[in-house]
């Protein structure tokens, strides 16, 4: 797996299933590469507490508009 | 990504190596071929040393010998460093050149002949899009390269092609779904994004449940509920797993069975012979006693038969002359005679009277005693002469009956015999020990089945009751108007969840349905009887099914090469579906395949080599005409591997 080979499968269904709401397709398309990246033990929870909170607020944003 | 080089020195047999893996045009496949002995194998055991530090492919007679060559042991001096190196260099499919490499140096001290390890150093050099290279050094290195081709599936890229026949001996439910998640990535969107979501998300339940003792005790019967769930999954994977095991021993029997005659069957059928055996003789005794009682009773009959014919024939002949009865009482005409009187009407009896009683007398030549015993013995002798005429058909009869049944036992004897011609040459008890197991893990199989689907009326339960509580959770936390950003951040976290739980689940599924699919085409595309087999079902469950053309499951039965065949196919598959970038390295790949069946899988490798790098380490005798006429073309390098005069270090020569 080179650094930015995903399974194209993946990526197909995870964008299919999110649909319309983009916000959460690029936290999760975010997420898997990251954890591509980082194939032992890794610090994960405050990458993913960071990512949340960026990707939650713009969807709260985008939700009330 | 591809093997540009390999670099070795002082590894093993191989002082010092430089092998380009050059694409040539379209192809990418490249042979070597070397007799056993000649280090051909450790060639596989040096990407598998400079990558992750071992030799999972080292013979018997390697793993006596330091690591370090031979030739240069002889050559160090004591107290002095030597040092054994591979590097690999690699190219990505973004075409950036990797390097890896690891070295090991050794010494030998004072008085001691064994070299003694100093210290190894492992480095993976990144060059990035600039230029710029980063050097990795231990851990990070290590990681990079479990990224790169991860240690846990190298089986499906660096492997003894001897390996293949006993892969679905071997595979368990388990080793088959973890190579394919592994190497579909399922595993990145189980084990570590879904799951560590999981666990965000009860965090921020936790968060949220603080805010409000109702939605704190939805928390609970939810996580409880949860936990419910993640046991009965684990319960059914185990079950799961119990079944596949009694499956793989059913094949495994039915393997040692294949031939075997069901000796308990041909026990039961020879006790069925043996039982027919003893009825037909008792009849036969029988028939044969009724005979000897009837020659007993008619014997005397038979052995006076010409005296009583004759006695017959004479009361015949005497009846047909009116001898007999006789017209008139001697003794009445003796008395007239003597009496000078007629005792019938009362005249004297003149002398011409005398004369004609005198005639009379002379024509009755029986005397009445014995026209009285002729006549008392002839319904004697018409009775035995009807009796007699029975025993004839009666004897024939019996004879009949006894012939019948001497044919009846000869026929018995033959089937008896014939089982014990298929009964011979087997150790009975063995084989009834195995007929035993397979009945015994038939019936472990049936109770996994059963509690399996327990469980997952269990779950589905379970299900039921999580999506509600997570109702009722959403009314409640609607409700907390002070937590709007915890509402927000849960419903985004389980919503982000929800989707890649529901898109594992399509990926896992297309997966599985992709490779069963692929594996079958290429298996049937290699196997030289396809016509014997139907089609190949990898289940939902996981356990490979292979079925024959007369709808059995047949995985456990079928010969050596074939099983090597489908592990190939679907290693082959593995990697066509995941588009898992690596190559492949087989060692020996044809070495269960016999000579006509080479061909094609020489044509499958050389389609394989279109699309990505295949290394194949064949011994001469494997590379025969059938597979060299298809690869001798289609490769972009051949090389052989020889070891020098002395035997101690080989080299590479380019065919």
């Amino acid at each position: 797996m080179s650094k930015t080979k995903i399974n194209p499968e993946i990526i197909k269904w995870v964008k299919e299933k999110a649909k319309s709401d983009e916000k959460i397709s690029d936290f999760l398309l975010d997420l898997i590469y990251e954890e591509a990246e980082h194939a032992g033990h890794w610090w994960w929870k405050e990458t993913y507490k960071k990512k949340l909170e960026e990707y939650s607020k713009e969807w709260k944003e985008e939700n009330e508009n | 990504m591809r093997i540009d080089k390999l670099l070795l020195k002082n590894y093993r047999q191989f002082k010092d190596l430089d092998i380009s893996f050059l694409k040539k045009g379209e192809n990418d496949l490249h042979v070597i071929i070397g007799k056993n002995g000649t280090g051909k194998t450790n060639i596989l055991n040096s990407i598998n040393w400079c990558l992750y530090g071992d030799e999972p492919h080292l013979s018997k007679e390697s793993q006596q010998l330091p690591i370090l060559n031979l030739n240069q042991i002889s050559k160090i001096e004591e107290d002095e460093d030597k040092e054994v190196y591979a590097k690999l260099h690699l190219k990505t499919e973004n075409g950036s050149c990797i390097t890896v490499a690891r070295k090991a140096v050794y010494r030998i001290y004072e008085g001691e002949k064994i070299p003694v390890l100093q210290k190894t150093e492992f480095e993976v050099c990144v060059p990035d899009a600039k230029g710029n290279v980063d050097i990795k050094k231990g851990e990070d290195a290590e990681s990079f390269i479990e990224r790169l081709v991860p240690k846990s599936i190298r089986e499906f890229f660096f492997f003894d092609g001897e390996r293949l026949d006993t892969y679905f001996k071997e595979a368990t439910v388990q080793n088959i779904k973890h190579a394919i998640f592994l190497i579909s990535q399922i595993d990145l969107l189980e084990n570590k994004i879904e799951k560590r979501l999981k666990d965000f998300l009860s965090d921020l339940r936790k968060e949220a449940g603080k805010t409000n003792p109702n939605l704190e005790s939805i928390r609970n019967k939810l996580e409880e509920e949860e936990e419910n769930l993640r046991t009965h999954n684990k319960n059914e994977d185990e079950y799961q797993e119990q079944k596949t095991i009694a499956k793989k021993e059913i094949r495994e029997i039915d393997e040692k069975l294949r031939g075997v005659p069901d000796v308990d069957a041909l026990e039961v059928e020879k006790l069925g012979y043996k039982s027919d055996k003893k009825s037909a003789k008792n009849i036969k005794q029988e028939y044969m006693a009724k005979r000897t009682e009837a020659l007993f009773k008619y014997g005397n009959y038979i052995m006076l038969w010409p005296a009583l014919k004759n006695t017959i024939d004479t009361i015949n002949e005497k009846r047909e002359k009116k001898e007999l009865p006789p017209p008139i009482d001697i003794r009445l005409l003796s008395g007239s005679l003597k009496e000078k009187v007629c005792e019938l009407c009362g005249h004297d009896v003149d002398s011409k009277s005398e004369a004609q009683i005198k005639k009379l007398i002379e024509e009755i030549k029986l005397s009445p005693e014995d026209s009285k015993f002729l006549l008392d013995v002839e319904p004697l002798l018409h009775r035995i002469k009807l009796a007699l005429s029975e025993y004839e058909s009666d004897m024939k009869d019996l004879s009949h009956h006894i012939i019948k049944y001497e044919k009846e036992l000869e026929e018995i004897e033959k089937k008896i015999g014939k089982i014990d011609k298929k009964l011979s040459g087997y150790k009975l008890e063995k084989v009834r020990s195995w007929h035993e197991n397979r009945k015994i893990q038939e019936g472990q199989r049936d109770k996994y089945l059963q509690l399996i689907a327990e469980e997952k009326v269990r779950k589905m339960g379970c299900e039921e009751e999580i999506k509600k509580l997570k109702q009722e959770w959403e009314i409640g936390l609607k409700k907390e108007e002070k937590a709007s950003k915890l509402r927000n951040d849960t419903g985004f976290c389980s919503k982000a969840h929800e989707i890649i739980k529901e898109a594992k689940e399509i990926i896992i599924n297309e997966a599985r349905e992709k490779i069963e699919e692929e594996t079958q085409k290429l298996f049937f595309d290699l196997v030289w009887k396809s016509k014997t087999f139907k089609e190949i079902n990898i289940l939902e469950t996981y356990d490979l099914e292979l079925i024959h053309a007369m709808g059995y499951e047949c995985l456990g039965s079928i010969s050596a090469a074939e099983r090597a065949l489908l592990a190939l196919s679907f290693t082959l598959a593995l990697h066509d579906v995941s588009g898992f970038d690596s190559p492949l390295m087989i060692d020996t790949p044809v070495a269960r395949v016999t000579d006509e069946n080479r061909e094609n899988l020489g044509k499958i490798f050389a389609k394989v080599g279109e699309t990505k790098q295949i290394i194949l380490l064949f011994t001469p005798n494997e590379y025969s005409k059938e597979i060299s006429k298809i690869l001798d073309m289609k490769s972009s390098s051949r090389r052989s591997c020889e070891l020098s005069a002395g035997e101690i270090e080989s080299s590479i020569k380019e065919l």
